[in-house]
């Protein structure tokens, strides 16, 4: 799974991509995280020094960093990135500062199904996108795909693509459900469109094409540059990696009132401190009394 | 949303602006741009954008003594018509697309003293696809992010998030340059960016040249790109040949996808050429910042100003260099 010396693959002049296994797993996730908080946490190099580590992009199995070449080698920078990885802990051991977020979703919504409606009079018809999920992961009813969905805390893998757009696994280890993409992809899919693809769940910011089944859909803002009021006061986007989700199922009335209510400022997110957790504690499963 | 316009003039350290054009026509897609944009927010899904020709962009900047940060504005193909409110120095860089004052052919390359009521127009260039006007002290918005660079997928920076439109009005930062005789600066024909139908750029092999085959990467190398017509800020498609992709690219992880070109979710930046399947696509300044493809070449810095003037239809040669020679072209 993890390589034991990472595969280090030039990006041109100014990029280093780390790939650090070969497919896609928590351990690695949680490492490429890991690595990108300690390149941007070293002392004077990072965004608050001379700049020399200007950004990083951690996903799955990798992280890409750009850095200034003419203030730090390639070869320099593999080797920092070699030290902070065997600093790391082994395993389910290894930490990481993280958040939970509570995303409150009107699963099977109105607004989703007539972006569904539209899709199958535009391009083709298709099956309905919680049955087909249904079907294929052998559950009966939507409601209990609906359940299951919102049974356990989803980790938050990468954030991109397009501004504050989360790529979500489940922590689970137990948790199994995938689901096919588009095939040809949608134009458009409405803001706040919670989506299956793969094993991943994805939380749209802003209507975007895309190709994932889709679930249902989240009032809350998830990208804002413009405002300083909690939650966006340190950041832009609501949902950074390396965040837990919990995803709460609501009526399509209580999403209208969440609507207004954030339009209003009144809006409570609910969003909990930064706790270092370790992989070993996080996979455990929830107990199933909510 | 725009800042109120300061009407007093006040010198010194505190920079104070007033409206200098409004637009009259918005042209194809006319954007405010500055260099080099966002830098840091990958991790956000926020790319970088700013000018696709940085090297004209800085260089227009240069002819007005603006900070090298200075926001000015990207012309698409089509031009803006714009109406000056008052007098100010003006400076046109990028593709020659036949800019005009009151009607009358206005140089590029070089700094222009324009009046009140001076109705600034274009036609259409020939080879290059984007101009930069560029505004004595730069255009007065909101710094969003760290950049007034305009970003229209997410609503971004520069006016409202959007391109210019009929009765937007733009503000610039006075400068003392503003208010007396301009000293008249030019860039030389041998030094401004050459501009072509068929255009040479330079790449470094990876981050995935281990997916294609020897015989792919020399394709790549021997083969004429044709520039397609889906090209834009975000990214740049090719058309002209398909590709085997190697042992690695064909028995991979199942994590991976099922076509060779398919690739675990990783970080991409501007130059990455991705590999959509058998379409070659180089990603641009407003590119997203993850993806599914594989990318076997990335676009030196130094060549990534002609990608950005390339057009529809032009032709793209590459040529593979290592690290130091790409650094010794900064």
């Amino acid at each position: 799974m993890l390589y034991e010396i990472p595969r280090y693959r030039t990006s041109g002049e100014r990029h280093l991509l780390v790939e650090l296994g070969e497919s896609v797993s928590l351990e690695a996730n949680f490492r490429a995280i890991a690595l990108s908080r300690a390149l941007e946490a070293s002392a004077g190099l990072g965004a608050k020094g001379i700049k020399a580590i200007i950004d990083t992009q951690p996903s799955f199995t990798t992280v890409l960093i750009e850095y200034n070449p003419h203030l730090l080698t390639q070869e320099g920078l593999k080797q920092l990135c070699g030290h902070h990885l065997s600093q790391l802990a082994q395993g389910e051991q290894i930490k990481l500062e993280s958040r939970l977020i509570e995303i409150p979703v009107a699963y099977n919504d109105r607004w989703c199904r007539a972006c569904f409606e539209d899709y199958c009079k535009t391009i083709k018809p298709i099956e309905d996108n919680l049955e087909l999920i249904c079907r294929v992961n052998g559950l009966e009813t939507v409601e209990a795909l609906i359940h299951y969905h919102s049974s356990i805390e989803w980790w938050v893998g990468t954030v991109g693509f397009i501004a504050g757009l989360p790529v979500l696994m489940p922590l689970d280890p137990s948790f199994k459900l995938r689901a096919p993409k588009y095939d040809p992809p949608r134009t458009w899919t409405p803001s706040g469109t919670v989506a299956l693809g793969g094993g991943f769940t994805a939380i749209y910011p802003m209507v975007t094409p895309d190709g994932y089944q889709m679930l249902g859909r989240t009032p809350l803002t998830l990208f804002d540059p413009q405002s300083d009021q909690a939650p966006f006061e340190e950041s832009p986007v609501l949902i950074s990696v390396g965040d837990r989700v919990k995803f709460v199922p609501i009526s399509e009335a209580r999403f209208e009132e969440i609507e207004r209510e954030i339009k209003a400022g009144t809006y409570q997110y609910s969003i909990s401190a930064a706790q270092s957790v370790s992989l070993g504690e996080l996979q455990q499963p929830l107990p199933l009394a909510a | 949303m725009i800042s109120s316009p300061k009407l007093t003039p006040v010198r010194g350290a505190v920079q104070a602006s007033s409206p200098v054009v409004e637009v009259l026509k918005g042209g194809l897609e006319t954007t405010v741009q500055d260099y080099p944009g966002r830098e840091g927010y990958l991790q956000m899904g926020i790319p970088r954008s700013g000018p696709m020709d940085p090297k004209s962009f800085q260089l227009g900047n240069q002819l007005l003594q603006n900070p090298a940060d200075a926001a000015g504005l990207e012309i698409q193909f089509v031009g803006p018509k714009l109406k000056f409110l008052r007098a100010t120095a003006i400076a046109i860089s990028g593709a020659n697309n036949r800019p005009k004052l009151n009607q009358q052919p206005l140089p590029m390359w070089t700094t222009v003293t324009v009046q009140a009521g001076d109705v600034l127009s274009f036609g259409h260039a020939h080879s290059g696809a984007r101009s930069y006007v560029h505004f004595a002290g730069g255009l007065d918005l909101p710094v969003v992010m760290g950049s007034r660079s305009t970003f229209t997928r997410a609503e971004l920076g520069g006016l409202e998030g959007r391109k210019l439109e009929k009765g937007d009005r733009l503000s610039s930062f006075l400068t003392d340059v503003t208010e007396k005789p301009q000293p008249i600066h030019h860039i030389q024909p041998l030094q401004r960016p050459a501009f072509s139908h068929q255009w040479n750029i330079e790449v470094l092999l990876g981050p995935h040249d281990d997916w294609l085959s020897e015989q792919d990467i020399e394709k790549f190398i021997q083969t004429d790109w044709r520039v397609s017509s889906m090209s834009d800020r975000v990214g740049y498609r090719l058309e002209g040949a398909d590709f085997d992709f190697s042992p690695s690219a064909h028995h991979k992880s199942p994590d991976n996808g099922d076509h060779p070109s398919n690739k675990i979710d990783y970080g991409c930046h501007l130059g990455t050429i991705l590999f959509c399947g058998q379409t070659p696509t180089i990603l641009m300044v407003d590119s997203p910042s993850l993806t599914g493809y594989m990318a076997p070449f990335t676009v030196c810095q130094a060549s990534l100003w002609k990608v950005g003037q390339a057009r529809p239809g032009d032709s793209f040669r590459f040529q593979v260099i290592d690290q130091a020679t790409a650094l010794r072209r900064h």
